[in-house]
């Protein structure tokens, strides 16, 4: 009801009693009909026009009835050259090869043309040129953001699905539906598991003293924000705090899409291949049977004075008794069950104020002392010791109690006196456990997913009287939400436990008793490293065995994706007030926005997987316009509506609603586009809008400031990864490799310092991983790869749905002077040589050299200027590196050099190269 | 090129330097007037940066501009409010909740909120500044506290916009790209305009220093704010200058011809970025090298400065002390150098919640710096002709935001009806408090500001006419101050 009223008041042009996000302006709130991106998309019929002869296909009359209409005449087609490097950069963003070059200049047909962009549509390359462009509005990043910015090294699986399906051109409609639900498709694959890592891109702040349900929340917000942007084209975040302004979308309806994220887990899921796990266990068993002859050798050794250290020094010590719990019981929810070792596992609801209360018989006659051992466990997130999702736990008191075997009688307290750990966390000291303090404890982060342990000694001993003593010991946990210990051991000792010494565990008590020459190598290893026993020749045989150890195959090494899952039962969701996650309103159920067509449900509640099907269902009037016009954007540097991520009445309306309403019908019409992406692009680059030439043309600059009306192409800078990839390439230095995890090139110097400040690791790859595209170049959030910065890629911490393309000197320093640059410049130099006959002439060779540099590194024919300019350029070179030979091996860089030239002349041609690399049209598909 | 001044000489400048196409008309006409046809002019063609006057004689020839994201608590900092602490804990009087919309508050159940902070008269003039500035307070004859600022917006986004560009909505020029535009910049080595960041980001991000419509050579270079601010500065082994500027030389004629041919304005931008970089390599090193300054001015600043190790306030990133000290000493070397515009960012003021503590925390972060910088400015003779701006994008409301349940301190809500900003140097009258908010800190009583007036004073300190300075885009006439904007006369001196 909330909601058709606030429609009424929209209608009479009463603005809202909320917060404004932009300027109110009245004439929004007057229109009768439905706003027009939210009518249904019919299929207009194409225009007739009056140069039939300048028509490739339908685009083309749209566009030029509005040029008619204008009485502007469209631009000549773009030269073929020019046109060959446009499809080559917009289709898989790699220059086209010389080869080809020469090929399609002596063959310019429409023929060719359309062949060759089957060709590039076919490419491999192609999935990464249009995977980055997806991956811009996933917000793909390697790294968690915030503060600690963790990496996130299963992060890429998803990148690899991304351009995998583009590849094998995954229909748009599936597309989206794996990627927001594929966990809930019947039988979900591998792969569409693997898709539902687009949830996992947001930011996660694993700080200490984080709200973690509030990072929750945010996470869940930036997936509703997402969905609105990527797929509807509407701001949608707005109504995260208050109803939208000026669109017909209340806070209801945020809350209800909101309400289909609310509900996820975030697993790494496992992935490997039949083949990946046969590798690994394979790899496993070569390790152990490695070990197990290395700790042989330890067993064996033997030597006078290590007899006599193991005879004498090691006396048994007093032991710990393991404590067999009677009765268990959580006190908020949490299900305590005894593993056979008589450690206790903690399952079921992990809650706030959680007490685990444990009632156990001790035979020791007089304890003195009790340890807590905390352990790791598979089970447990993060390998545990405790329930929190990064493994940790917080216990914030240790309490013991005697009870009497008389009934009614009270328990007694015995209070702790000391207590130590083998590790506790920087502000989470293991003494906090000492009172009753309920805001400070124990905990053990970062070093989780491995057993630690805590000994109290007691004030007073507790002695028995008469038969064993019946403990009573209650395990608080009360400073963090879902902090629990996840599984952990209870002992009792009679020793006095001085508080330096080290604690011997259960293990190394067993190695005491069993008599020296019957030690295993392991026992024997353990032995020695914990009394620090140092002699030569054993040394040199536990190093043996360390050796081997880093070889371990690690679990963690199996490949895992970062994945969701629904989880059960569902979380209720409420609206919060003003955006505050604290502060809950009414129930909201999972809804789509009430304006938009109904959501059509399989079961009694909606799911994500509905709400996947209904952005694609015939009825939904955005998806498909919004895809479009995105798609074109790439093409055109423009949308058809140029507010591509604001379809509502705040955007700008589309300057051909008719063109776009004929692309997005048949793009999602099943007997035509049917959601393929490739059709799509196929229909654009083919049409003559797209061929024309993108010289400005001075005299529409008044009338059509922004091209709106596409008179002629746009020149376009190229994205910052293809910047880098268009150097590897013309230099003949790039991986063409496609997928896999991501790589680390050289940075500047000056953050190699900074990696050592910051302890960042920069380990650069090696190898052709030195070499790889540059949407392979691993995203650290908070201090990501400076050259991509520099060109404009996006931060990755929301859905970037365009991109921003500035021109500084920043750019310029990056292209002469970044050492990846700086290599390109010395390879390309090389091949500018490699086939210049060794006969030639100065002239003839300085002519042959330019003419090679203008056709790799600018796909064209070298002109008049370039032979002039270029030229003087090489023989300057010539002269200053003839007579500076130390210059001129430093130009020419490590490596070799053909043997068709000499050193001198490959120092000019660096030179030669490195200008090429820095020119403007280098770096813009025109 | 110099000495031109008024709408004419700048528009031709704009054609001939103009991003996008959009001031490509009759290009090919004023490329041939102008001689650009040439391929070898020794200095390149046309220097967008070139210095030149205004409409009116300038106060101020550069500026600082210290932005808080976020938007600080005036009432803590700059707007003591004696009556507002009598009525602490009581609701708004029934006048002021009609009508009124607030970001996230209730405004009928809401509580006043008075500010703990404790206010001293400061300097000759008097003027009262909060225990939490006391270094900027040292400076109060230099500066005029601006009490009735107002805007337009409340959400961060559109009000950091509507402060940098006079509207609150993408696509706009900022302060620091027409200012550039209008005047160049006289640093013939670094960039006109100038952005220095602190801390986590403001939620503005670029579009805050964006050109806009304007040609991208006026768009804010961003400077890191880790290790070297400009990265990639040497040549590589075995090139000397002189190879560089030979290899400069064959760039600049080979994309002069490529501009000649594609008529794309964004080339020339390119070919300025280019000859601007090769001054940058020299200029630049040195500008960052901090070694002559004497330990004196790096405590002053605070450029050595410990982060606290209490890592829980809102947006800590670890090196907030530090960073934003260069920040302020690196801008006084930028205008040394000469460079037009500087914007200095620090984010996280937006203490909806824990506003004492996070309070303290970030002006412990800027109060110390900003003195220093404006002591600093004033020693060297400097402050004359810079204007230095110390402003978020809206205030903070005198009722206090209180969140339920987890025990958090009360913090202020958005409030956009009235705010404050303070202005020194450049030719302000230092020494006074222009304007006054009502005795609750609710709304201007006096000398309303809006920001519109704000950039109309800003632009006339530099002797701009923000009525002339404008630049036709779509059919319309466009400037900074939209459609408003009136010069506040006490502000000047």
């Amino acid at each position: 009801m909330v909601g058709s009223l606030r429609r009424c008041w929209f209608r009479n042009g009463v603005i809202l009693v909320a917060m404004a996000c932009c300027v109110p302006s009245a004439e929004l709130c007057r229109a009768e009909q439905p706003h027009w991106a939210f009518r249904p998309i019919a299929k207009p019929e194409v225009p007739d026009v009056a140069r039939p002869g300048q028509v490739l296909n339908g685009i083309d009359r749209f566009i030029l009835k509005r040029l008619a209409v204008e009485n502007v005449r469209p631009a000549p087609p773009a030269d073929p050259a020019t046109l060959l490097r446009r499809i080559h950069l917009d289709l898989t963003g790699l220059p086209p090869q010389p080869g080809l070059v020469k090929s399609f200049l002596a063959d310019p047909t429409r023929e060719a043309y359309r062949e060759i962009v089957r060709r590039l549509l076919a490419s491999s390359h192609y999935g990464e040129r249009w995977g980055r462009f997806w991956l811009d509005m996933a917000r793909y990043g390697d790294s968690n953001g915030y503060e600690s910015d963790g990496i996130r090294p299963h992060a890429w699986r998803y990148r690899q699905w991304v351009i995998e399906a583009l590849n094998r051109d995954l229909p748009f409609d599936r597309f989206t539906v794996e990627q927001l639900a594929g966990d809930l498709l019947p039988d979900a694959t591998r792969d569409q598991r693997i898709a539902t890592g687009f949830h996992r891109n947001t930011l996660v702040n694993t700080e200490g003293g984080v709200d973690r349900e509030e990072d929750r929340v945010k996470r869940t917000v930036d997936r509703t924000n997402t969905l609105g942007k990527v797929w509807l084209g509407i701001t949608l975040g707005c109504c995260q705090c208050h109803d939208h302004k000026f669109d017909v979308f209340s806070q209801d309806d945020y809350f209800g899409v909101y309400a289909f994220f609310n509900s996820l887990d975030e697993p790494l899921i496992t992935v490997q291949t039949e083949q990946e796990s046969a590798n690994f266990r394979e790899q496993l068993e070569a390790y152990r049977v490695r070990r197990a002859k290395l700790l042989k050798a330890v067993a064996a050794f033997r030597s006078e004075t290590f007899t006599r250290w193991e005879k004498n020094v090691l006396r048994p010590q007093a032991g710990w008794e393991v404590l067999r719990p009677r009765e268990l019981v959580g006190s908020a929810g949490s299900k305590l069950t005894v593993e056979e070792d008589l450690s206790v596992l903690a399952t079921g609801p992990n809650s706030q104020a959680e007490t685990y209360t444990i009632r156990a018989t001790a035979e020791t006659k007089t304890i003195r002392a009790i340890r807590l051992q905390v352990l790791a466990d598979e089970r447990l997130p993060s390998r545990g010791p405790g329930r929190a999702s990064n493994g940790n736990f917080v216990l914030s008191s240790l309490r013991i109690f005697v009870e009497s075997q008389k009934a009614n009688s009270v328990a007694r307290r015995h209070r702790l006196a000391s207590a130590r750990a083998d590790f506790s966390q920087n502000s989470r000291q293991v003494t906090s456990v000492l009172g009753d303090d309920a805001t400070d404890g124990w905990a053990i982060h970062p070093r989780v997913g491995q057993d630690h342990v805590a000994v109290f000694s007691l004030r007073q001993p507790i002695v028995a009287n008469d038969g064993p003593v019946r403990l009573r010991v209650e395990l608080d946990h009360r400073v963090h939400e879902d902090h629990n210990i996840g599984r952990f051991k209870l002992s009792v000792s009679s020793a006095q436990v001085p508080l330096l010494q080290k604690i011997p565990d259960t293990d190394l008590l067993t190695t005491l008793k069993t008599p020296p020459g019957k030690r295993t190598g392991e026992q024997v290893l353990k032995l020695i490293r914990f009394f620090g026993y140092r002699e030569p020749e054993l040394d040199a045989r536990v190093a043996a065995v360390d050796r081997n150890d880093k070889t371990k195959p690690s679990v963690g090494e199996l490949p895992k994706a970062r994945a969701v899952v629904e989880r059960r039962p569902l979380r209720e969701t409420r609206l919060h007030h003003r955006g505050d996650f604290l502060d809950k309103g009414h129930v909201v159920r999972r809804a789509t926005p009430a304006d938009l067509p109904p959501l059509a449900s399989r079961g009694q509640v909606p799911d994500r997987l509905d709400l996947a099907r209904w952005l694609v269902s015939p009825d939904n009037p955005l998806t498909a316009r919004v895809i479009v016009n995105r798609v074109w954007q790439q093409y055109f540097g423009r949308g058809i509506v140029p507010t591509d991520d604001d379809f509502g009445s705040q955007g700008q309306r589309p300057s051909h609603p008719q063109l776009l309403d004929w692309l997005a019908f048949r793009f999602a019409d099943p007997d035509d586009g049917a959601w393929r992406l490739k059709w799509l692009h196929e229909l654009i680059v083919t049409s003559s809008t797209y061929r024309q030439s993108s010289k400005t043309r001075p005299e529409l600059g008044e009338r059509d400031p922004y091209n709106s009306w596409l008179a002629r192409q746009n020149r376009l800078r190229v994205e910052g990864e293809i910047v880098r990839d268009l150097a590897l390439s013309v230099s003949g230095l790039l991986d063409p490799r496609i997928g896999g995890p991501s790589v680390r090139p050289p940075q500047p110097a000056d953050l190699v310092k900074l990696g050592f400040q910051n302890s960042l690791a920069w380990k650069v790859s090696t190898g052709g991983d030195r070499y790889r595209r540059g949407l392979y170049t691993f995203f650290q959030r908070t201090v990501p790869y400076p050259m991509l910065v520099t060109f404009d890629v996006p931060d990755s911490n929301s859905a970037c749905t365009h991109r921003e393309r500035s021109n500084t000197p920043l750019q310029a320093l990056t292209l002469w002077n970044d050492p990846v640059f700086v290599e390109c410049a010395q390879r390309l130099g090389r091949r500018l040589v490699d086939s210049v006959p060794m006969v030639a002439g100065i002239d003839q060779r300085t002519r042959l050299v330019v003419d090679r540099a203008v056709r790799l590194g600018l796909g064209r024919e070298a002109g008049r200027i370039e032979h002039r300019v270029l030229g003087d350029l090489f023989r300057d070179n010539l002269k200053r590196y003839w007579a500076d030979e130390l210059s001129a091996r430093q130009v020419a860089g490590p490596g070799k050099w053909p043997h068709t030239a000499s050193l001198t002349e490959v120092a000019a041609a660096v030179g030669v190269a490195r200008v090429i690399l820095n020119l403007d049209e280098f770096i813009t598909r025109e | 090129m110099q000495n031109r001044t008024g709408g004419d000489a700048l528009r031709r400048d704009f054609l001939l330097t103009s991003a996008s196409g959009l001031g490509a008309l009759a290009f090919s006409s004023l490329l041939g007037r102008d001689g650009l046809m040439a391929a070898d002019s020794p200095t390149g063609h046309s220097n967008p940066l070139a210095v030149r006057g205004g409409h009116f004689p300038a106060t101020a020839k550069q500026c600082i501009f210290i932005f808080l994201a976020g938007a600080p608590s005036q009432i803590d900092l700059l707007d003591p409010k004696p009556e507002l602490v009598r009525h602490h804990g009581e609701p708004l009087p029934r006048e002021l909740t009609e009508g009124v919309r607030l970001a996230f508050t209730n405004a009928k159940t809401a509580r006043l909120k008075g500010s703990p902070r404790i206010f001293t008269p400061a300097g000759d003039c008097g003027t009262e500044f909060s225990d939490r500035l006391p270094f900027i307070a040292r400076n109060a004859d230099d500066i005029a506290v601006v009490r009735s600022m107002h805007t337009d917006e409340f959400n961060h986004h559109p009000a950091q916009l509507m402060m940098h560009t006079g509207v609150g909505r993408l696509g706009r020029p900022s302060v620091g790209a027409w200012v550039t535009y209008g005047l160049g910049s006289a640093s013939e080595n670094l960039p006109g305009y100038v952005v220095l960041s602190a801390g986590a980001g403001a939620s503005g991000g670029t579009s805050n220093w964006s050109n806009g419509f304007l040609p991208s050579s006026y768009r804010g270079v961003v400077f890191r704010s880790q290790g070297d601010p400009v990265l990639n500065l040497g040549n590589p082994g075995g090139i000397n200058r002189s190879d560089q500027s030979r290899s400069l030389d064959a760039i600049r004629r080979l994309n002069q011809q490529r501009l000649s041919l594609t008529r794309d304005p964004e080339i020339a931008s390119r070919i300025s970025a280019y000859e601007l970089a090769f001054r940058m390599q020299s200029a630049a090193p040195e500008l960052m090298d901090l070694s002559g300054e004497t330990r004196r001015t790096l405590e002053a600043y605070g450029v050595d400065r410990p982060e606290p190790s209490n890592n829980r306030h809102r947006g800590y990133t670890g090196n907030a002390h530090a960073t934003f000290g260069r920040n302020c000493l690196l801008a006084r070397r930028l205008v040394e150098r000469g460079v037009r515009f500087i914007s200095l960012y620090h984010a996280s003021w937006d203490h909806h919640d824990a506003l004492d503590k996070d309070l303290k925390y970030n002006t412990s972060v800027v109060d110390q710096p900003v003195g220093a910088l404006l002591k600093d400015l004033k020693q060297r003779g400097l402050l004359d002709s810079t204007l230095v701006v110390f402003s978020g994008e809206f205030g903070r409301t005198p009722l206090a935001d209180t969140h339920e349940g987890k025990g958090q301190q009360p913090g202020r809500d958005h409030h956009r009806y009235a705010y404050s900003l303070w202005m020194a140097g450049g030719g302000v009258r230092g020494g006074q408090v222009v304007g006054r908010t009502d005795d609750l800190g609710w709304a201007p009583a006096e000398r309303p500001v809006h920001v519109n007036d704000f950039h109309a004073t800003l632009l006339r300190l530099f002797g701009l006419d923000h009525l002339q300075l404008s630049q036709k885009f779509g059919g319309f006439d466009l400037r900074l101050t939209n459609v408003g904007g009136e010069v506040v006369p006490e502000l000047l001196g």
